[in-house]
């Protein structure tokens, strides 16, 4: 709680640049405070069915959620739906399983099936995943392939992530692209169908972050 | 619930709708009072005869300037204009705006007699790095030309300029500069053939 406090001052400070005994700073933190339990609680009432959910899950906005099957959800997960709503859908004996540090921003997940989704996962608005070609549909059932996202992959707006596929660790799928195959580790794809553009250099890829700042 | 509003402001472009609002009295309901109310004291400038159509969503933390005979339609979708702190968005004169997103950490300036079709989107920058998601990443300002026609779900990026007078596809994600009177389309979006 402490560092948590401390983080959102340095952070406070870092936008306003106002010096450390101003009233000014203890009036943005509770603000920023309050908005923390606020998002917290719809967190809570969101997911109140999920009994296997971690701590710190954040919500950001209504979201649209209908979860029928097995969710499962890691630490300090938030859900944001200021551009573009969150939808996620999850069919009766599907499971979707989310680890800690994701950050989902107005992305549609679609679960008919299996889907995972690694640690530090960024899933832009409007992203789309889903492992069933017809979902929702009396044919979902024979045309479904589990989803697989590795950690620290950044999935980009728009981005349409199909049945089958593995995205690799720390792997960036661009604006707009249909992801039909594998994408390897720490690759750049973009395009329809997305092709590889380039790897990661080695200082590049994403690192987990430290708790607090996750937030 | 929808609402439509046309109206002849009383001032000049330059004063802030806030001075005047109450003589503002021809909308057709009272929503329509409450939707321009909403938006016009979030906005630096408002032209005259603005047309809404439901309620745009504003999060203007920069500089907002909407011009004259601008069309703000949000039927598909609200249209949402998000401007960060220190940049600004600019929409010209007679642009009509359907359903979209605009997104500014930068500068996104839109020209004359526009069409942008529902769902398009306009990210001037990347928002995080990709290794340090921590970091601001790249941004670039996005002009879009006067006269140019976007067609539904095209998605632009940073940087890009839009001649004035291009024409692109349904459905393009643009990545690099468009000449002037160009067809475009795409992901990522090219060149097809140019007009006279």
């Amino acid at each position: 709680m402490q560092t948590l406090i401390n983080d959102q001052l340095a952070k406070i400070k870092k936008e306003t640049g106002v010096r450390s005994g101003s009233p000014v700073l203890y009036i943005r933190l509770s603000g920023r405070l309050l908005a923390l339990t606020w998002r917290w609680i719809r967190a809570q009432w969101t997911f109140w069915n999920v009994k296997d959910k971690g701590r710190l899950i954040f919500q950001n906005g209504s979201m649209q959620e209908l979860i029928e099957g097995r969710m499962r959800m890691g630490n300090r997960v938030r859900f944001w739906s200021t551009i573009m709503p969150v939808q996620l859908r999850v069919a009766p004996q599907a499971q979707l399983s989310i680890a800690d540090n994701c950050y989902i921003n107005g992305a549609i997940i679609a679960a008919h099936e299996h889907i995972s989704i690694g640690k530090g996962v960024y899933l832009a608005p409007m992203a789309h995943i889903t492992d069933s070609y017809a979902f929702g549909s009396p044919e979902a059932d024979s045309h479904t392939a589990a989803v697989h996202i590795a950690d620290h992959a950044w999935i980009a707006t728009r981005a349409i992530v199909l049945p089958g596929v593995r995205i690799g660790e720390g792997a960036v799928v661009g604006v707009g692209a249909l992801v039909t195959e594998d994408v390897p580790d720490r690759a750049i794809v973009g395009g329809v169908p997305a092709k590889i553009i380039r790897y990661l250099n080695t200082g590049e890829e994403a690192k987990d972050l430290p708790e607090q700042q996750a937030l | 619930m929808k609402t439509s509003l046309n109206i002849n402001w009383p001032v000049g472009r330059e004063k802030r709708y806030t001075q005047v609002w109450a003589k503002a009295y021809t909308g057709k309901s009272v929503w329509s009072w409450w939707h321009i109310w909403r938006l016009a004291r979030q906005v630096q400038q408002l032209g005259r005869n603005l047309q809404l159509v439901n309620r745009p969503v504003v999060i203007n933390q920069g500089k907002l300037v909407i011009g004259d005979n601008v069309q703000l339609i949000s039927d598909y979708q609200p249209t949402r204009l998000a401007v960060g702190p220190k940049d600004e968005q600019k929409i010209g004169d007679g642009t009509v705006i359907n359903s979209t997103i605009l997104a500014a950490q930068r500068q996104i300036i839109i020209g004359e007699n526009c069409r942008l079709a529902p769902f398009v989107h306009f990210m001037d920058s990347d928002f995080h790095d990709v290794g340090d998601r921590l970091a601001d990443g790249k941004s670039g300002p996005i002009i879009i030309g006067d006269g140019a026609v976007l067609g539904a779900h095209t998605l632009v990026l940073r940087g890009v300029t839009i001649g004035e007078g291009a024409e692109l596809l349904p459905g393009s994600v643009v990545t690099k500069d468009i000449p002037a009177g160009a067809l475009a389309g795409g992901v990522p979006a090219k060149v097809f053939n140019r007009k006279n």
